[in-house]
């Protein structure tokens, strides 16, 4: 089962896009010719269905004892992240390798991929207390599912998921609940 | 005397002055006539005084008022244990008597002051939950827990294999993404709009990247 999505907006940004149109078209008219690869049973789409329960933010981080060779500028969507990942874990530098903020929708499946080589999807179960989001979490590295989770995600409160050791130091990967839309908060 | 013990028995009368005076008189004046006789009442009359000397019948106790006062704490304590015992475990006498213990006021406010710091530290900082982890792979352990210095959910996963140091960590910073229900393909933009990747699943919903992201 694929996540579905299409909004005016998207659509809208997409139109402005020539160039990237025809990579894009190929590289899913290529995806098609896998044939049996492809998922068959995806689900019927409609702008209308997809309700957003809220959107968050993704960030793959390396942390090691070694200073990179750039200074690593905190990232602007959490600004004290590398002190907190130092409360957390014994590193003295962390990096954030990549990033990505993704809306959560309800019924739908969503990736957050800040790599390809370890990245979440995420089930939306609706709405937590306290404004949070109830989210069963698939942490994957390549085609193998490391962990499983049904965690409770609130905002201000992030989620590290201490992954595989890489070189000197530990890939971690951030999961931050930006925001939660009104209309599917928790009572 | 005729028989030896008439004689031990006259003779222990005469040293324990149990005679008359008529009969000790008499003893006495036998006991000038009889030599041997003599020196056994002297004898015994030595032993007598011996044994006087080292038995000590009424002998003062020290402390008597403090013995009685422990005898007594012993009774009643013995009468405690058996009335105890006569109550049924778990009985309304025996919660009231556990109740009326110290300890246990002093324990319950102890807890009520924990409890009520802690909801309200709860309730103020609210925080992520892990609910529930599985790891298909047995050789992997996930556990995880709350860290309050870094305000953050620290889901730990032991036992993986280290990533091969040669190996190159593909990343990228996606801005957005747009999911096409006919493609089944989900495509990840930059801030400028460039496709970074496409990602599909395959038959068993496991995905497939196309793209080359950034090479960290």
């Amino acid at each position: 089962m694929t996540a579905v999505i299409h909004s005016a907006s998207l659509s809208r940004r997409a139109a402005h896009r020539p160039a990237g149109i025809c990579w894009h078209l190929l590289v899913i008219n290529m995806l098609l010719c896998a044939g049996p690869l492809i998922a068959q049973n995806t689900p019927p789409a409609s702008p209308t269905s997809a309700a957003r329960d809220g959107q968050v933010w993704g960030a793959l981080v390396y942390a090691s004892d070694k200073q990179p060779a750039e200074k690593a500028e905190p990232p602007a969507e959490f600004p004290n992240l590398y002190a907190r990942l130092a409360k957390a874990f014994p590193y003295k530098h962390f990096q954030v390798l990549g990033q990505h903020s993704q809306d959560i929708f309800r019924e739908y499946e969503s990736w957050v991929v800040p790599s390809k080589d370890l990245f979440v999807k995420l089930d939306s179960k609706g709405a937590a207390k306290n404004g949070g989001i109830k989210l069963n979490i698939q942490f994957w590295q390549g085609q193998q599912v490391l962990v499983k989770s049904d965690t409770e995600l609130l905002p201000n409160s992030p989620l590290f998921i201490a992954g595989p050791k890489w070189r000197d130091g530990r890939l971690v990967f951030i999961l931050v609940l930006k925001k939660v839309e009104p209309a599917h908060k928790a009572p | 005397m005729k028989t030896p013990e008439e004689k031990i028995e006259k003779l222990t009368r005469w040293v324990d002055g149990a005679m008359d005076d008529a009969e000790r008189v008499a003893f006495e004046a036998e006991m000038a006539e009889n030599s041997i006789l003599r020196a056994e009442a002297d004898d015994m009359q030595k032993l007598g005084g011996l044994l006087r000397s080292q038995v000590t019948t009424d002998k003062p106790l020290p402390n008597a008022d403090f013995f009685n006062s422990q005898i007594q704490e012993r009774i009643a304590e013995i009468q405690h244990s058996v009335d105890r015992a006569k109550t049924k475990p778990g009985g309304m006498a025996s919660w009231l008597e556990w109740l009326r213990m110290p300890w246990t006021i002093a324990g319950a406010a102890v807890m009520v002051a924990l409890g009520f710091f802690l909801s309200n530290f709860t309730e103020d900082k609210p925080q992520t939950m892990v609910l529930g982890l599985y790891t298909p792979n047995p050789s992997v352990h996930a556990t995880s827990y709350h860290n309050s210095e870094a305000e953050a959910t620290v889901l730990m996963l032991d036992g993986l294999d280290p990533i091969p140091e040669n190996k190159d960590i593909t990343a990228v910073n996606v801005d957005h993404s747009e999911t096409d229900p006919q493609m089944a393909a989900t495509t990840l933009y930059d801030a400028s709009g460039k496709i970074l990747l496409v990602m599909a699943l395959d038959s068993r919903n496991q995905p497939l990247f196309l793209g080359k992201g950034s090479v960290q």
